[in-house]
């Protein structure tokens, strides 16, 4: 790993972390109804909406409520979106006359951008028309990060409360979410993405004509190229904000108009880590206690730096595939990226997009070497927890805070509660449930596309490498982060329906199972801490964590990994 | 009828589990 490849890492945690305190804290005020800076501007707006829904903001909600309000607020975002799917040829704002979207595929994409996925089996330029792109999956690029930032905060809200009923109450963190943190950061980065010069515009897609004409395989003269453009800004920022990742385009932040300069990827690969670092400041503050805050943060941001070196290094290295090609591979493997990011810029992204449940690529994740390629695909593994999805990661996180109290509960004979709540059998028995389901979803989903013909038929690259393609999507799809290795021909109705469902279930059946935990905490006393108490603030607690995490997601995970990059790996070793 | 298939899908996989955390909560109980 070069020194320049250090630098770019450690200026980008940098910056991340020096913003952490300051969006942290903004965001504690605003789920604790605190005065904020935007409170002028947007509280009469706030309130206006709840006059209109008829909302009680002060009508708190046990835990069944708010999973009930949840759900039925998620059922009608992915009914609407694959609604505006099947009818948009006879919708308004399609310049382009898009055609309606089949069946399988509309259905593929409502659920992937409800349940904060943004998994792309289709091209976003060649398939949705404006409305579809901006009523459609720019609204749930918002709402379905307010939904998973709203189940954290009602389990927050669990460890704050002593001997509670309820929660809070969901539509009011769904809005306040919404209008005083996504909107607003929204705003601001769309308009520092447009200054670097990517496109917003509602106008039909520009011809331009080429410098350098080509021939057609009929040896006709192709003087002219149809440049796609499109409102995509407001729809990027909200992606990388968002932990949502579908891009404008079909190449997402590798396309000239997504990610013109060095200084739009910087902002957009902040984007990404921005919300989920914060959160966890926010949980210490409300908590009332910064450093349980800073522990989870701690733990995050080791196996963050980590990886992400680790896979910076395997790109470094030439591509063993390409060996022999008298292709010059000094700067390292550059299959598959953009020239002006290479191997430093790409392996960074990679994994601060897999690790946020994000899915977002500025390189094609597919080219990496095997182990280079096994790293991405290992964080979305893990479960999204290392930074997460907004909301999503770090109640998945405080799962594993809780298995690891459990755990060293057993070891060393010490009661285990976390925050002063007492764990008990019905929070491990939710626990396991949301440990368990997700590798259950992508074993059994790859074992199954492995066996039938349309799923292994979707594969251009048979072997250990198209194994890790279909693994790889069913890992993405299962744990909501929507990146692909590609190399799959996914828009198909076998792998639509299949990655669908794995999301629908990555999704809710972890929430209900959070906000049934969460509901149960509510209603503990606070235990004092004694000296069984085991303390979940020092360096001691971040190794313990640490381990359980990577425990888990290896035992899961290794003998899959074993069948594709590790065998790739191993078979270009022998026979480069 | 396609189009109905997918929508009942969707349905039934956000709203199963809230109903597995009941029936659980109710053998539980009893």
């Amino acid at each position: 790993m070069t020194a320049n490849a250090w630098l770019q890492l450690f200026v980008y945690l940098a910056v991340l972390l020096a913003f952490v305190p300051l969006l942290g804290g903004y965001m504690a005020r605003v789920y604790e109804g605190e005065r904020t800076v935007l409170g002028r501007v947007l509280g009469p707006i706030e309130r206006l909406f709840y006059r209109l829904a008829g909302v009680k903001p002060d009508d708190e909600m046990g835990w069944k409520r708010y999973a009930w309000a949840m759900l039925l607020f998620n059922i009608a975002g992915a009914f609407v979106v694959y609604a505006l799917q099947r009818l948009q040829h006879l919708l308004p704002l399609n310049p382009q006359h898009m055609a309606a979207v089949t069946p399988d595929s509309s259905f593929n994409t409502a659920v992937s951008f409800a349940t904060n996925t943004n998994w792309q089996g289709y091209g976003g330029e060649s398939t949705m028309s404006y409305l579809t792109q901006m009523v459609g999956l720019c609204t749930q690029n918002f709402v379905s990060a307010a939904t998973g930032m709203a189940v954290l905060v009602a389990l927050i809200r669990a460890f704050q409360r002593k001997s509670r009923q309820t929660l809070g109450n969901f539509w009011v963190d769904l809005t306040r979410t919404t209008l005083f943190i996504l909107l607003p950061l929204s705003f601001m980065w769309a308009l520092l993405l447009i200054s670097q010069g990517v496109v917003q515009t509602f106008g039909a897609y520009e011809t331009a004509t080429l410098l350098n004409p080509l021939k057609d395989d009929k040896g006709q003269d192709i003087l002219t190229q149809l440049l796609a453009v499109g409102p995509a800004a407001s729809q990027i920022a909200i992606k990388q904000l968002g932990t949502n990742g579908g891009g404008f385009f079909n190449v997402n932040s590798a396309h000239p108009f997504e990610n013109p300069t060095t200084f739009s990827n910087f902002l957009e690969l902040l984007a990404i880590l921005l919300i989920p670092a914060a959160l966890c400041d926010t949980f210490g503050r409300m908590v009332k206690d910064r450093r349980q805050g800073l522990v989870i943060l701690a733990a995050m941001t080791a196996i963050f730096v980590a990886v992400t070196a680790t896979c910076m290094m395997n790109e470094h290295s030439p591509n063993p595939g390409l060996a022999g090609l008298s292709i010059d591979q000094s700067v390292g493997n550059m299959e598959g990226k953009e020239v002006r990011f290479g191997p430093t810029g790409s392996a960074l992204w990679a994994i601060a997009t897999t690790v946020a449940s994000n899915g977002s690529v500025n390189s094609m994740h597919d080219s990496f070497t095997p182990l280079g390629g096994l790293w991405p695909m290992w964080m979305i593994q893990l479960g999204e927890v290392v930074y997460g999805g907004v909301g999503s990661g770090l109640y998945g996180m405080l799962i594993f805070a809780i298995v690891a109290v459990f755990i060293a509960g057993l070891m060393v004979g010490r009661t285990p509660e976390y925050l002063g709540k007492k764990i008990e059998p019905y929070e491990m028995k939710m626990a396991s449930l949301v440990i368990l389901i997700v590798p259950a979803l992508v074993l059994v989903g790859t074992a199954v596309a492995c066996l039938v013909e349309p799923g292994y038929k979707a594969v251009a690259n048979p072997g250990t490498h198209g194994y890790s393609e279909m693994l790889y999507a069913f890992s993405s799809a299962a744990n909501n982060n929507g990146s692909a290795f590609a190399g799959l021909s996914a828009n198909a109705p076998f792998w639509n329906t299949a990655l669908g469902i794995c999301m629908l279930i990555g999704r809710y059946w972890l929430a209900i199972p959070v906000l049934a935990m969460a509901g149960s905490l509510v209603k503990k006393q606070h235990v004092p801490t004694s000296p069984g108490t085991l303390p979940t603030h020092t360096p001691l607690f971040v190794v313990l964590l640490i381990g359980v995490v990577l425990l888990v997601g290896a035992l899961t995970y290794v003998p899959a990994l074993a069948l594709g990059p590790v065998a790739e790996h191993l078979a270009f070793s022998v026979t480069p | 009828m396609l189009d109905l298939a997918y929508l009942l899908i969707t349905a039934v996989l956000i709203v199963l589990p809230m109903g597995c955390v009941a029936l659980y909560e109710r053998i539980a109980r009893d």
